[in-house]
């Protein structure tokens, strides 16, 4: 996987171009999921999401959720409430990009 | 090739679908490994897809369940973020195929699957031997003790599926798929029922001949080795 992506984001996949509109959409849930799980402490929750994020990202040519994704999933193995408020705003941000697209 | 997928995320389960299917797969898709165990109890499949990480049980309690509860060697791809190599050795050691590390990208996996596919299924072959039968794949005929016995194509085609499979329960429905083709919706499985009893009857399949090809209640048939052979 390359690392962040500076240039304009280009969805080669043809099936993850189809699906990549419902993908964004899902994303927002997590976002709530994320922000929920960060008020109540919810560590494993955190974990899991951004370990799917991370699964998920780069099979659909978003790279950048997948990195985002790993960052959240380490970060809530230890706990860091610091690193996960900046990624989830990250991955906020990432999102409104992708939409005002 | 038929292909159950157990993906708890909804998103990564509808691409991968999409790509499978794209190279001729028809793909049959679980969320949680519970839904899983008791679909491909029910039915059959060429291939199991496995995620690790599943909201009930693991990827590789599953695998295990498969391999040690089931009887069922199908073969089995893991597909998972996890990419420590314990995981990858504990993941091959359960069974599993192959393993294939997620982010998934498409070309790997439609090869991957391909690979494994070819594999399991052993060296492409003119003839297939199943003593006292021979099977001839190039003229699509049958002989039993040097006797040939007429057979229909789609007759052939059965009997080799069973031959290929000896051991396994194979459904209906994968059978509709794998002889007459998806597409066939006209085809009940009624008519599945019709040529396998015209098939025995031809193949003179019994204890006499080594092979017994047996109704599986409500699931569909297994060609096994008769007992005392």
């Amino acid at each position: 996987m390359a690392g962040r992506q500076d240039k304009p984001i280009e969805i080669a996949d043809p099936f993850a171009r189809k699906l990549v509109g419902k993908y964004l959409e899902n994303r927002k849930d997590d976002i709530k999921k994320l922000s929920s799980a960060l008020d109540s402490g919810d560590y494993e929750t955190m974990r899991v999401t951004g370990h799917n994020l991370y699964g998920s990202g780069a099979a659909y040519g978003l790279d950048d959720i997948s990195w985002i994704g790993a960052g959240i999933e380490s970060a809530a193995q230890s706990a860091d409430k610091e690193k996960l408020e900046r990624l989830i705003g990250e991955l906020r941000d990432f999102l409104a990009r992708m939409h005002a697209i | 090739m038929r292909i159950a997928l157990l993906e708890d995320d909804l998103d990564q389960a509808a691409l991968i679908s999409l790509w499978l299917e794209d190279a001729d797969h028809t793909v049959e898709s679980h969320a949680d490994a519970t839904s899983f165990l008791r679909a491909v109890r029910r039915d059959s499949h060429d291939l199991y897809i496995l995620d690790w990480i599943l909201p009930d049980l693991s990827g590789i309690e599953v695998l295990e369940k498969l391999r040690t509860e089931f009887d069922d060697f199908t073969p089995v791809v893991i597909a998972t973020a996890k990419d420590e190599e314990q995981s990858i050795v504990r993941g091959l050691e359960a069974g599993a195929d192959d393993y294939l590390v997620k982010p998934i990208r498409r070309a790997e996996l439609v090869a991957r699957v391909a690979a494994v596919l070819r594999r399991t299924a052993g060296p492409a072959r003119e003839q297939l031997d199943a003593a006292p039968y021979k099977l001839n794949l190039n003229d699509k005929t049958v002989s039993l003790d040097r006797e040939t016995i007429n057979l229909t194509n789609r007759e052939f085609d059965l009997a080799l599926f069973f031959f290929r499979n000896v051991g396994k329960m194979v459904s209906r429905s994968h059978l509709l798929e794998a002889i007459w083709g998806i597409e066939n919706k006209a085809v009940s499985t009624r008519t599945v029922d019709t040529h396998v009893s015209r098939l025995r009857k031809k193949l003179r399949l019994g204890e006499d001949h080594g092979w017994v090809l047996s109704a599986i209640y409500q699931h569909g048939y297994r060609m096994e080795k008769a007992a005392r052979h």
